[in-house]
């Protein structure tokens, strides 16, 4: 069963995006607005790429604010911090929290860069039903005029009813077809 | 025969994959194999480095915790230059996560779970066995440049994408392999 996560009719949910150049100061502007507004910040992630800095951020508003005001003000961050800003608002469906996955999975793939790597990595889990959830991946400077670059993907995910095994074993296939290190091992999440 | 020193192997080089044999007797080469260590590592902001690193796939490693410039007070315990041949675990106890970074894996930054302590023991560069044990840092160093010697990265150590990544966090351009990176790091 979904659990419901306090939603409240008359708190409806918004989710923000936002990213522009990192600089100082960007997190606690976004807030500031929100505060002001009488928001409440639920769930977010915010990250740094690079030069980029990027929000990710479910709140809930008043219900007497309208999106015509959220966005308004929420707009104010573009020309103060250079940000691009999308709200949107969330259907109560969207606010709950997945169910508790019954297994976890972190898949790790390095090696020398080429184009595909991600696409044939991931396309091969959702054939066998694993639900990606997080994605971190890097790409290194090369080492030498001629060295190449490195690339580097961590994900974790969901995996439902992928036979671990088999799984493994179609990702050694697909990582010496690639020449990249591949693996894959289930995350422990237990709570203790 | 050693190759020549400082230059530090980048992934995704396959030899860092690659295992690396013992060192049959502390001889000269052997002897110089770590003077090559230790020199590079003196030229690079790193606490750490193992023979892979400069391209020779036999089993040395050298830390040297004091090289550090990012902590702010050392740590208690250390034991200074550590250069050792054919390192070997003989016991470890406890558990502690470290952010680690690799001076072959530049820009990039993974959590990994190490033994809090170990005892390890090796091989001097005048072929007498030395034993020695260590805890906190040092000996996240130490397992770390063991790792290399096995062909194994911090990259198959880390072990959650939510909690255990994290980009590094200075984007300054990297300075060509010849030259030292901007901050301290294990080998």
């Amino acid at each position: 069963m979904p659990r419901r996560l306090c939603y409240n009719q008359n708190m409806p949910y918004y989710l923000l995006t936002a990213a522009g150049p990192d600089k100082a100061g960007i997190v606690a502007a976004a807030a500031e607005i929100l505060y002001e507004l009488g928001c409440n910040l639920e769930d977010s992630a915010m990250t740094r790429l690079r030069g980029e800095f990027a929000i990710l951020l479910i709140f809930t508003a008043p219900a007497k604010t309208s999106l015509t005001e959220l966005r308004r003000r929420l707009q104010r961050l573009e020309k103060s911090h250079g940000l691009t800003v999308q709200l949107k608002p969330m259907k109560p469906r969207e606010t709950l929290e997945p169910p508790r996955p019954q297994r976890l999975c972190l898949v790790t793939v390095y090696g020398a860069d080429k184009p595909g790597i991600v696409y044939r990595v991931t396309r091969l889990l959702s054939k066998n039903g694993v639900n990606i959830t997080d994605v971190t991946t890097h790409r290194t400077a090369a080492g030498t005029a001629k060295g190449a670059a490195g690339y580097i993907l961590y994900l974790e995910g969901e995996l439902a009813g992928a036979d671990t095994d088999r799984l493994q074993g179609l990702l050694q296939d697909l990582g010496r077809e690639l020449g990249v290190t591949v693996a894959l091992k289930p995350v422990d999440a237990e709570p203790l | 025969m050693p190759v020549a020193a400082h230059r530090i192997i980048l992934f995704p080089d396959p030899l860092l994959k690659q295992p690396s044999r013992p060192v049959d007797r502390a001889d000269a080469a052997a002897a110089q194999l770590l003077t090559d260590l230790t020199d590079t590592l003196h030229r690079f902001p790193g606490v750490g480095l193992a023979a892979p690193q400069i391209g020779v796939l036999q089993r040395a490693v050298v830390v040297d915790i004091t090289r550090s410039t990012r902590r702010e007070k050392k740590p208690p315990r250390h034991h200074g230059l550590i250069a050792l041949l054919n390192p070997r675990l003989l016991r470890r106890e406890g558990e502690l996560v470290f952010r680690e970074g690799c001076l072959s894996v530049p820009d990039f930054l993974g959590n990994v779970r190490r033994a809090a302590w170990i005892e390890v023991e090796g091989m001097n560069a005048r072929g007498e066995t030395v034993k020695l044990d260590t805890d906190g840092f040092e000996a996240v160093a130490l397992q770390h440049e063991m790792d290399h010697l096995d062909g194994v990265l911090f990259l198959d150590r880390v072990e959650n994408v939510k909690t255990d990544l994290f980009r590094r966090k200075n984007y300054a351009p990297r300075p060509p392999a010849s030259t030292p990176a901007a901050t301290p790091e294990a080998g």
